[in-house]
């Protein structure tokens, strides 16, 4: 038989805030163990939780981003539960009044090739709630050491329904989501920095039916490679064991990358039961319409919906919008540049192959972000128009192009410090030239003769006659020729 | 001289210092050595620091010296309950599993008392985590009744009420959750201050339910009591439950005239339980005050029989879970005897806690269990509502409302350690104050055949805790029998 | 028989026979309302903590017939949920102590409730917000300064961080 796996996921994204969900002290990723922490983060006897207003705020624009309906009264609850990294023996959530309901992400599936665009689809969205993360466990022999760092950032946790199909579906949609985060400016979603997790919830069902198998809960997917390996491992598992006769259990099993498998958590302890109630600590939220509607008002346009709108407006192809528009600094780039100098496919071609290529090549290690990029907008769409009134050649607006990345430059100046246009120039210099060869027969004859230094009093005379702006190289160059007309 | 000083209110204190008449050092001198020679037999405190008192003694000393006092109560010593935060002291709240623990952050509290220039002097002893009655609870020691050795303070406050009626300390901090100031304060004869909920906040205060805690003071006279809550009271960020109003002046507001205003008396309150003495004392109260001029109104608290089990669950489920950070990871006592986290958690916590406390967690645990939820917890929570209600609907026709503090004088040590439900029934006539979030005060009402101090109790509005104090105030300033002291040699 | 076996009780019998079917034996333990266990309708939660009825001799035929497993809802599986290792007098006396409080407090099952919203806060007062703004921190010393004391007399602390017995996932 043919299975189909039905997928869900839950994603964690830590919100980069400047401070924590219920604490004022600080995060950033990489500090030294216990650096960051005060007296509520370590849950010290006597201490509360205050919330942070811009990580709910923040979360409110996520919900809006991916449509969904924001809660009009919601409340804090506890999530009871021991562990050594959770401080307080409980986890401030929510429960049954989550600020987020319902929504959906657009995904694109990977395309046949890479330069052709693959199928789009909308994956629904159960609900995004917020609540704060825990400290880090690192194992050391027979022991376990605890740094709180980590402990009460704030953390979302969008909740998909049992709606993708494959791994690749998966996959896509935390890159959506990702995408669309990194956006919003709200989270940097890096995997590898713990920024974003993810859990996945994976079934099978034979091909065509529509009900849902037994699920198996797969934790720890948290890496690129994890997701997509994690997944795919568990609906091989599970196939196989249908194929066999023998049934699914439903379990929670933890993906281990070193093994490439998943394992069945069977954990020691058998009391589940998370006690939920409202956080007398803290006093609920209601959102007024009109702040939401401030909050929708200031939404960034989404990656897929810029694209749609670059290919109508500027009649970008994909192997450019695919590389432009899921960053929003490219995309604002590219459109700042545009507004300078009306060539949208050129400045796009510039920015998807020079620009990327540069920043790449600046340092060793991944790229050189774009705001460190020291070519404004305005100078690339410059260089453009340079390029389009064949003021330069194409070969050398590759070079002024890097003198820019390097120096900041404008084209302009670069241009006519070193003489580089074209045409015009030449012309001027053409006839300098000529006039020094006129005037001075004596020279010109010891050249004729063979005498290939007597050029050099030819040049001094164009340089003199140039006031000194002739490109040296390009006099000799041009004297050369003159000369050996007959 | 020294003795003489240890018996003055924090009132007549305040205007010695400020005349020079005395200095900071020499007042906290007085109480170190009253409590060295005393407290022995007492038991009140804790924790001292003679040392660390006479510093920020002198320290008062330099800033008066220097025309910089900080206001009326710089350089007036202050008991704190084991229970709140102060940077580098104790902060037990009467459990093993905190012994060696010490703050590093001052609470809201203790800013305040130290912006107020106080001088910071013992941590009085409590019921293990303020779950008690009787400071029996204590997991090092109980405190004993400066009236009688033998009986008991009350609790939770218990220490801090026998510090104050000891003369150890001319004020004192406690925290009240179902009764824990009012109670001891009414068990040794003086003054405590159960303020509304959110008017002094609760950051720096070890949680037991974060629903019904409220900070207070303790003192000898209504007087002491109002400038203390003057000092704790205010709007703080850090608690998310914290009111944001202006504070009134609580000591302004004590000479008004008190006739005409409207006495409610609930029958709801003085049903079986009561003892015959306390309810003298209680209708001597309501006699005085119609002689005062007061109008007497009888009202309807129905709902009242029902606060002690809707207490019970509240403070259960919500003390499981603040109580579930002492877990032997990162602060608390450690059981030598672990193999893995699990044990970690569970030995260290069941070596750790006293049998009230294990008590209280085990029946929180179990109320809030998924089954039970809406049973339990929920239902509590509805009931709480109607408690609300009652008050709401008796202070549209009332000003404030006489009740006793407790059933009876101080009970002897012992009587009810092994009975919890006769120790919680105890609370009957504080508990539906917390629940319903408004704010009492505790006086003395006068003394039994057997020289016990009975305490009576007015509950006022929300904030409306200059109301009853200018009633109160009035009562004390004609029965000044009300603030005599124990002997104690 | 405890308040705690008879909850379970009543929650059974409504999975295993009619309410009227065991009315004699729950009649001892009236003033349990049917509307607290409305919450708990998961067949295998209740398969599961058939085993605890064991004891209970006129019980058997009720259970016979259900497939209990090991777990047991009772003073056990609470101390476990609140991570309290008790001992066995301890957990004899909690659970009678327990008993004399729950039968106490049932007396809440008779209120009528209908309608009336739940207290959570004494006051209605929404959005208590905080600026997005960094606080000071501890440095590591004072956030382990409480660090627990080991055995060794030294304090569960290694590389700046907590030490605890190896958590196992």
């Amino acid at each position: 038989m043919e299975y189909e796996p039905v997928i869900g996921l839950e994603v964690h994204v830590q919100l980069k805030t400047k401070s924590k969900m219920f604490a004022r002290a600080p995060y950033h990723f990489g500090a030294a163990p216990n650096t960051l922490t005060d007296p509520v983060v370590l849950a010290l006897p006597g201490t509360l939780p205050v919330m942070n207003k811009e990580a709910i705020w923040q979360t409110v624009q996520v919900g809006l981003l991916f449509g969904c309906k924001i809660a009009e009264v919601c409340k804090w609850d506890r999530k009871n539960y021991f562990y050594p990294d959770s401080p307080k023996g409980y986890q401030i959530s929510q429960f049954d009044q989550p600020l987020c309901l319902g929504g959906t992400v657009e995904i694109e599936l990977p395309g046949p090739a890479r330069n052709i665009e693959g199928v789009h689809r909308h994956v629904q969205l159960t609900r995004i709630h917020l609540e704060e993360d825990v400290g880090k466990l690192s194992h050391q022999g027979a022991d376990s050491l605890v740094d709180f760092n980590r402990a009460g950032v704030p953390l979302i946790e969008i909740v998909s329904e049992p709606d993708m199909y494959s791994s690749d579906e998966a996959f896509s949609f935390l890159t959506a989501i990702r995408m669309a985060l990194v956006y919003l400016g709200v989270a940097d979603c890096d995997m590898e920095k713990g920024q974003m997790r993810c859990d996945a919830n994976v079934s099978i069902r034979p091909k065509g039916s529509t009900g849902l198998g037994t699920k198996v809960e797969i934790k720890n997917l948290n890496t690129i490679s994890g997701v997509r390996n994690g997944i795919e491992f568990e609906i091989a598992r599970q196939v196989e064991l249908l194929n066999r006769g023998e049934t699914i259990v439903q379990e929670t099993r933890r993906w281990s990358i070193e093994d490439g498998a998943t394992f069945s958590m069977r954990s020691k302890e058998k009391a589940h039961d998370y006690r939920y109630f409202p956080d007398p600590d803290l006093m609920p939220l209601k959102f007024e319409k009109t702040e939401v509607e401030r909050l929708h008002g200031l939404l960034p346009e989404l990656p897929f919906d810029k694209q749609r709108r670059f290919y109508q407006a500027y009649d970008l192809p994909y192997t450019i919008t695919s590389v432009i528009c899921p960053d929003k600094g490219f995309s604002d780039y590219f459109e700042a540049a545009v507004k300078c100098y009306n060539n949208p496919k050129a400045i796009a071609n510039l920015i998807a192959n020079d620009l990327l290529r540069e920043l790449s090549l600046a340092v060793a290690d991944g790229a050189l972000p774009l705001e460190e990029c020291k070519i404004k907008p305005e100078h690339l769409a410059a260089l453009v128009e340079c390029i389009d009134k064949g003021s330069i050649s194409r070969q050398i607006a590759q070079d002024v192009f890097i003198q820019m990345f390097k120096t900041g430059q404008a084209p302009a100046q670069i241009i006519q410090e070193q003489g580089l246009e074209q045409n015009s120039d030449l012309g001027a210099l053409e006839a300098m030239c000529q006039q020094a060869i006129n005037e001075n027969p004596h020279p010109v004859a010891e050249y004729k003769a063979g005498k290939e230094k007597a050029i050099n009093a030819l040049k001094g005379k164009v340089m003199v006659l140039s006031q000194g702006k002739a490109n040296p190289s390009l006099v000799d160059e041009m004297l050369k020729t003159l000369l050996q007309k007959p | 001289m020294s003795q003489d000083l240890c018996f003055k209110t924090a009132a007549e204190l305040s205007h010695l210092l400020k005349d020079k008449a005395v200095s900071a050092v020499e007042v906290t001198t007085a109480f170190i050595e009253r409590t060295e020679r005393l407290d022995p037999q007492v038991k009140a405190f804790l924790n001292t620091d003679a040392a660390n008192a006479l510093a920020q003694a002198k320290a008062s000393d330099e800033r008066r010296a220097n025309g910089g006092a900080l206001g009326p109560l710089d350089g007036v010593p202050v008991a704190l309950k084991d229970n709140t935060a102060v940077i580098g002291q104790s902060m037990t709240s009467g459990s093993k599993i905190l012994k060696d623990y010490i703050s590093p952050y001052d609470g809201t509290c203790t800013q305040k008392l130290k912006a107020a220039g106080m001088v910071l002097w013992g941590r009085a002893n409590l019921d293990e985590f303020a779950m008690g009655s009787s400071t029996e609870n204590s997991a090092f020691f109980p405190t004993n009744n400066p009236w009688d050795l033998k009986a008991s303070p009350g609790g939770s406050s218990g220490g801090s009420a026998a510090a104050v009626a000891a003369s150890f300390a001319p004020l004192a901090i406690g925290s009240d959750t179902g009764g824990s100031i009012r109670q001891p304060a009414s068990f040794c004869g003086i003054v405590g201050v159960k303020p509304t909920y959110g008017r002094v906040s609760r950051y720096g205060l070890a949680s037991l339910a974060s629903s019904l805690d409220q900070l207070g003071p303790l003192g000898y006279t209504v007087e002491d009591a109002a400038m203390l809550l003057q000092v704790m009271a205010g709007h703080d960020e850090r608690d998310s439950t914290s009111l944001n109003v202006a504070v009134p002046d609580y000591v302004g507001a004590l000479q008004a005239n008190i006739k005409g205003k409207r006495i409610g008396i609930a029958q709801d309150y003085l049903g079986e339980g009561l003892a015959d003495n306390v309810r003298a004392a209680f209708e001597k109260a309501v006699q005085f005050y119609k002689a005062a001029g007061c109008e007497l109104v009888d009202i309807s608290l129905p709902h009242t029989a029902l606060a002690v089990p809707v207490y019970y669950i509240i403070l259960a489920a919500e003390a499981s879970s603040n109580l579930a950070r002492y877990d032997g990871v990162r602060y608390t006592h450690r059981s030598a005897e672990v193999s893995d986290a699990i044990d970690l958690f569970a030995k260290s916590r069941a070596e750790g806690f006293g049998p009230e406390v294990k008590r209280r967690i085990i029946l929180g645990t179990y109320v809030l269990n998924s089954g039970y939820y809406d049973a339990y917890y929920l239902r509590a929570q509805k009931v709480r509502t109607l408690i609300r209600r009652d008050f709401a609907l008796a202070f549209k026709q009332v000003d404030a409302i006489l009740t006793p503090t407790a059933p009876t004088v101080a009970f002897k040590q012992g009587a009810k350690v092994n009975d919890p439900l006769a120790m919680y029934l105890n609370d009957i006539y504080t508990i539906p104050t917390n629940l319903a979030g408004i704010c009492g005060v505790s006086f003395n009402g006068g003394f039994s055949a057997d020289g016990m101090p009975m305490g009576l109790q007015l509950l006022g509005d929300v904030l409306a805790e200059s109301t009853i104090f200018n009633l109160t105030h009035a009562f004390e300033k004609a029965h000044p029998e009300a603030n005599k002291r124990p002997t104690l040699a | 028989m405890s308040v705690l076996d008879a909850d379970i009780i009543v929650r059974l019998t409504r999975l295993a026979c009619g309410q009227d079917d065991v009315a004699d034996l729950t009649k001892p333990l009236a003033g349990i309302a049917v509307d607290m266990h409305s919450k708990y309708d998961s067949m295998s939660f209740l398969m599961s903590e058939a085993n605890s009825l064991k004891a209970l001799p006129n019980l058997q035929p009720l259970v016979s017939n259900l497939n209990p497993m090991s777990t047991q809802l009772d003073i056990d599986y609470i101390a476990e949920l609140a991570r309290l290792a008790l001992k066995a007098d301890e957990k004899i006396r909690l659970t009678g102590q327990l008993e004399g409080i729950l039968d106490y407090i049932q007396q809440l099952q008779n209120v009528d409730v209908e309608g009336v919203e739940p207290t959570a806060h004494a006051f209605s007062i929404y959005n208590v917000y905080r600026a997005d703004e960094p606080g000071p921190t501890f440095t590591p010393e004072e956030a382990l300064m409480n660090a627990p004391l080991l055995a060794s007399g030294k304090r569960a602390i290694r590389e700046d961080q907590l030490v605890v017995p190896k958590v196992v996932e």
